[in-house]
């Protein structure tokens, strides 16, 4: 959906350039909606959001909360580069290891040199399993980190609990 | 009216504090004369210090599965099978996270903290093409790896590199202590915790490897010390190779070097199984002991729970229980605190199966209630599953276990549960 949306933001935009380089002066306002991180209304009202997709990014720090939480972007703070870089690859990781098991957001907590990965993930394997993955994952990252990882995880019986509306 | 009252009263207060403050001032003015500050005397503290204090606040919860469980209801084990099954999965992940990092060691050679933490990295494989010097031999020792200290060793040899008498006895210690084999990285602890439960009774034969390295280093040894012949005896006791071991105590005797107090502990302790009946492991007991005291030796706890080790296989006769407390009494005098597992062996010597009813738990209860205990000793670990099933099958008395229970939950003390077998049995 937001592929062709920027697709055609694109082709919007070459056909207002080509309008502006024949009348040269326009006066229609600037069209400057936000549209980041809000989900539009579908047709029959049955796509599912859950409460961190439910509120725009506005929200942060009103009703919902950060995803990454560490002092890189503080002033003074060191390796902002590398920790956004890390984080990236912590999601990827994450998402990849623990395949279609986690419905929410993967919030990612530094501590000192503490890495505690948290997040909500469904039911559809064993426990069993989930502690192997458990182990595995704290084990490999802490190798390609280098410092503890810590799973901080939440289970929900399947992906329809963490719905909030459906819009 | 309301007001002003309240101002009069206020004003009556007032001059009563001056009035007060006065006494008081004057009062200290003149103790202050006479006192003095007293700097308390710095206490040095350790780097966790402060952490202990804090943990010290909080107790343990005894609703809440381990902390090593996930707290969720889904992943918090039901049973004991469910405990093992988890911990043991975990651990499994995490081994195939070091067999990924093994695989791909040229991956993970990134040095991303510093000072570089080596247990991050990925260890080093040694191969028969493979440079080595006595650096890689002394750190396989400290690291404990033992086929690799094996493989550098005769590396070392095959090139005529001269290895320290330094170095080779510690690599004698380390093989006499594990057999020559490889033991279980000290990380998995899950594993050593579910494991150790069967391992008991496969200890008591033999079970040292005739011929492996560790004796080919002794008899490469020039003119060994009685460093070298305790090591190698206390390894050999240690895997039930008595004869040998035997012999090579008295090898050292004859050449008039004086062994370890460990040493003696170690042979003590496999005296029933270099005599046959009670009366000749008692007389080998008291000679080793006279031994050691010809030879200037301090016992030390060891001692005392190797020769009540030696006392409990003695069967349940009169004799033996007496000359526990006797020994009891001894080392008491020379100041040698009995740790939980001499507790353990009087309970066992006193509390046989067949036999009749001793209460002797009560007497011991009293040495050791309300006391926080470290674990001295390896058996310290089997005191409280038996002293818990003396109270049930022996005694069977509910009031006593409630006390072993208190205790077992007081400070630290369930540290020395053991292992998970101990814990379910218990």
């Amino acid at each position: 959906m937001t592929m062709s949306y920027i697709l055609k933001n694109i082709v919007f935009n070459n056909v207002r350039i080509q309008w502006n380089a024949s009348r040269i002066l326009h006066t229609s306002p600037v069209c400057c909606k936000s549209q980041a991180g809000r989900y539009r209304i579908t047709p029959k009202k049955d796509f599912p959001l859950t409460y961190e997709m439910a509120n725009p990014p506005h929200q942060i720090a009103h009703r919902k909360s950060w995803n990454s939480w560490n002092t890189t972007n503080i002033e003074g703070g060191l390796r902002s580069s590398e920790t956004a870089v890390e984080d990236v690859f912590i999601r990827k990781f994450m998402t990849g290891t623990w395949h279609n098991l986690f419905v929410s957001e993967i919030i990612i907590k530094r501590q000192h040199n503490i890495i505690r990965i948290a997040g909500i993930i469904q039911r559809s394997v064993g426990a069993r399993k989930m502690y192997f993955l458990i182990g595995y994952s704290e084990e490999l990252l802490s190798f390609w980190l280098q410092c503890p990882v810590k799973l901080e995880l939440q289970t929900v019986p399947d992906r329809k609990s963490v719905v909030f509306k459906y819009i | 009216m309301n007001i002003s009252s309240a101002l009069l009263k206020r004003s009556k207060n007032v001059t009563q504090t001056k009035y007060i403050s006065r006494i008081v001032s004057h009062k200290s003015f003149s103790t202050d004369i006479n006192e003095k500050i007293e700097i308390p005397k710095r206490i040095p503290r350790g780097p966790t210090d402060i952490l202990r204090a804090l943990e010290s606040t909080i107790t343990r919860d005894p609703t809440a599965a381990h902390y090593k469980y996930h707290d969720d209801p889904f992943l918090i084990p039901m049973s004991n099978v469910g405990k093992r099954t988890f911990a043991m999965a975990q651990e499994s992940g995490r081994k195939a996270a070091h067999w990924i990092r093994q695989e791909h060691a040229d991956l993970f050679n990134h040095r991303e903290a510093d000072p570089v933490i080596k247990a991050f990295l990925p260890r080093v494989v040694y191969n028969e093409k493979s440079e080595v010097t006595e650096d890689d031999l002394k750190r396989v020792i400290t690291d404990v790896q033992i086929s690799d200290a094996h493989l550098v060793y005769s590396l070392l040899k095959d090139k005529g590199i001269e290895v320290s008498q330094e170095t080779q006895q510690k690599l004698l210690e380390l093989l006499c202590y594990f057999n020559s084999e490889d033991t279980l990285s000290e990380e998995f602890i899950e594993e050593r915790w579910f494991r150790q439960s069967s391992s008991f009774k496969e200890r008591q034969r033999k079970t040292w490897k005739d011929g492996n390295l560790a004796e080919e280093i002794f008899i490469s040894i020039e003119n060994p010390t009685a460093a070298t012949y305790s090591a190698i005896i206390q390894g050999m006791s240690k895997y039930f190779q008595v004869e040998r071991a035997w012999q090579l105590f008295e090898e050292a005797q004859q050449k008039g070097l004086v062994l370890s107090t460990n040493t003696y502990n170690s042979l003590l302790r496999v005296v029933n199984f270099l005599k046959e009946s009670y009366d000749m492991r008692w007389s080998l007991v008291v000679n080793l002991l006279t031994d050691m005291n010809k030879a200037g030796l301090k016992p030390n706890l060891g001692t005392l729970n190797s020769v009540l080790y030696a006392l409990s296989t003695m069967g349940g006769g009169k004799d033996a229980k007496e000359v526990v407390l006797q020994i009891l009494r001894e080392f008491k005098d020379i100041g040698i605190e009995p740790s939980l597992a001499s507790w353990y062996y009087v309970l066992i010597t006193y509390c046989k199966e067949r036999g009749p009813t001793s209460t002797i738990l009560y007497d011991i209860m009293a040495q050791i209630e309300n006391k926080e205990h470290k674990i001295k000793d390896l058996i310290d670990t089997y005191f409280f599953v038996t002293a818990m099933d003396v109270c049930r099958n022996h005694l069977n008395d509910i009031d006593l276990a409630k006390r072993v229970d208190k205790l077992l939950h007081f400070g630290n003390n369930y540290d020395l549960i053991g292992d998970s077998y101990k814990e379910s049995i218990y």
